[in-house]
């Protein structure tokens, strides 16, 4: 059984976002003229066809949805926690993330958060703390 | 290819054995069971379809039982999404004269090999769909159904025990069908209650029932179908549907992720291919892979107006006095998860009279795939 963080299995059309990440930095696909925002990243924009861009964003956001994951969970994350969809500011799109420095049972949709890191090896990977009134690290 | 075609046999191993089987023999058995069900022999089988996920090869399959002369075979990607389909496609390969008669099948060890709720990491064809989510922690289905849910729950007010109406509903069915592996096991809504958090908000219950299984139809022209062993059950219409930004499951790029997008599309295909309203619907099977499924699925197909259906359902809508009896052998929540293949043969018995739930008089058997990643359906009618 795996114990080691799950990590992404990163290619060409998505290394960006790890990378910036990996500096504490959020990215997201971008259409320089139309200003659209995608998330996940694909190869291609509607708006703009391949000539996107990566844009930092603030990283803070609102909870869309959640569930509070007790077992059956892969092995190196201790339940129950909280896996989260974010309605991201400004991007305005949604991205998943663990939040944590909350009690699991505190958690709301529409609770304000804002991006963090995991930093593991040469990526980041993004989890949520609430906005206001941390009052332990998760 | 309206009402061209036909299904003529069913069949399935036993759901409740505990017997380590390989995928490969319950195929088999399924299919025995469906030919002898349909009173031809396997060598008539002249074409193959099932879905992509199934581990079982048409080549091994057509080994195992010595069948020649294959003249089709087929899959249909999306596991649970795609089971519908396969008929559709037996059906379409049947109409345009590729096949005569169409084996569909789908085996799985479901509880030995490929636990549906277990935490391994997805099959690597998903990897990119997955990127996102799997160092989050969100990675089994019940996760990204419980996400789905409790947004439904957040737009809509619908409650843990709308949810819990669901699983009641399955369980009060598959408690008189001999078949199911809940046969005899009653659950109250206490027993609901303290069934274990999975995924919050969805406990132990409002997951289907992992099951090693296969099941088994077969498909021919409606003319040989009405010279069958069994009363013609014929494929009035079935449709796909994959919605947009689709991914397997969360698609939660989507504007709101509680309406079942693929659903709602393959219901408006479904309906137009029929020319028929939900309303015409005797009977329905409706994938339950998780209760809240059920209800997104119902809203979808139009069975209930969008954000209704949890009340809808705690009103008894889908028992066996209700507006709409649904999932009448247990489901999967009740009978046994196999991708639904066992609801598609609950909607076959329903139109021939032979469920051991039987709705009276039905004309219009409704059967839906699973939602949550692109799906399929069917309409089976009399």
């Amino acid at each position: 059984m795996r114990t080691e963080q799950p990590l992404p299995q990163i290619d060409p059309d998505t290394e960006g976002f790890w990378r910036a990440a990996r500096d504490g930095r959020l990215v997201i696909q971008h259409c320089p003229a139309t200003g659209a925002y995608q998330h996940p990243p694909q190869p291609y924009m509607a708006a703009c066809g391949l000539d996107w861009e990566w844009k930092e964003v603030p990283g803070t956001g609102t909870v869309y949805s959640f569930t509070i994951v007790h077992p059956p969970a892969h092995p190196v994350f201790a339940t129950p926690y909280v896996a989260a969809v974010v309605d991201l500011d400004q991007a305005g799109v949604r991205m998943v993330g663990q939040v944590r420095g909350i009690a699991p049972d505190r958690v709301e949709v529409g609770l304000c958060v804002r991006a963090q890191f995991d930093v593991v090896g040469e990526i980041g990977i993004p989890y949520f703390i609430p906005l206001q009134g941390v009052s332990m690290r998760g | 290819m309206r009402e061209s075609t036909a299904v003529i046999g069913i069949g399935h191993t036993d759901f409740r054995s505990r017997e380590p089987r390989t995928e490969l023999r319950m195929a088999v058995e399924a299919t025995l069971a469906a030919c002898d069900d349909a009173g031809i022999r396997p060598s008539a089988i002249d074409g193959l379809c099932t879905v992509s996920t199934d581990l079982t090869g048409e080549n091994n399959l057509a080994t195992a039982l010595d069948l020649r002369g294959l003249r089709f075979f087929a899959e249909v990607p999306f596991g649970g999404g795609g089971t519908c389909a396969a008929v559709g496609l037996a059906a379409m390969a049947v109409a345009s004269g590729r096949a005569s008669t169409v084996l569909c099948y789908r085996a799985l060890n479901g509880r030995t090999r490929q636990r549906l709720g277990g935490a391994q990491l997805p099959d690597p064809r998903f990897v990119k769909d997955f990127q996102f989510y799997i160092p989050a922690g969100l990675s089994t289905p019940a996760q990204i159904a419980a996400v789905i849910a409790r947004r439904h729950m957040y737009q809509y007010g619908t409650t843990q025990r709308q949810l819990a109406a669901v699983a009641l509903n399955s369980r009060g069915y598959a408690l008189t069908n001999p078949a199911a592996r809940f046969f005899g096991v009653p659950l109250t809504l206490e027993d609901y209650e303290r069934g274990r958090m999975v995924a919050d908000p969805l406990r132990l219950y409002d997951c289907c029932v992992d099951s090693d299984a296969a099941v088994a139809l077969l498909v021919t022209g409606a003319g040989e179908a009405r010279d069958g062993r069994q009363r013609p059950v014929y494929i009035m219409a079935f449709a796909q549907g994959m919605g947009s930004r689709t991914e397997l499951m969360p698609s939660f790029s989507r504007s709101d992720i509680t309406c079942a997008e693929e659903a709602r599309e393959c219901a408006a295909a479904l309906w137009r291919s029929a020319a028929i309203d939900p309303r015409d619907v005797d009977v329905a099977q409706v994938y339950d892979h998780f209760t809240p499924m059920v209800l997104m699925a119902l809203e979808a197909y139009g069975f209930v107006p969008r954000g209704e259906s949890g009340p809808w359902v705690e009103s008894g809508a889908l028992g066996r006095h209700g507006t709409l009896p649904t999932n009448t052998s247990g489901g999967q929540l009740g009978e046994a998860y196999v991708n639904g293949m066992n609801q598609i043969i609950e909607a076959v018995r329903q139109v021939r009279g032979t469920s051991v739930n039987q709705v009276p008089d039905v004309e219009i058997s409704f059967v839906s795939s699973g939602s949550g990643v692109p799906t399929s359906a069917l309409l089976l009618r009399r």
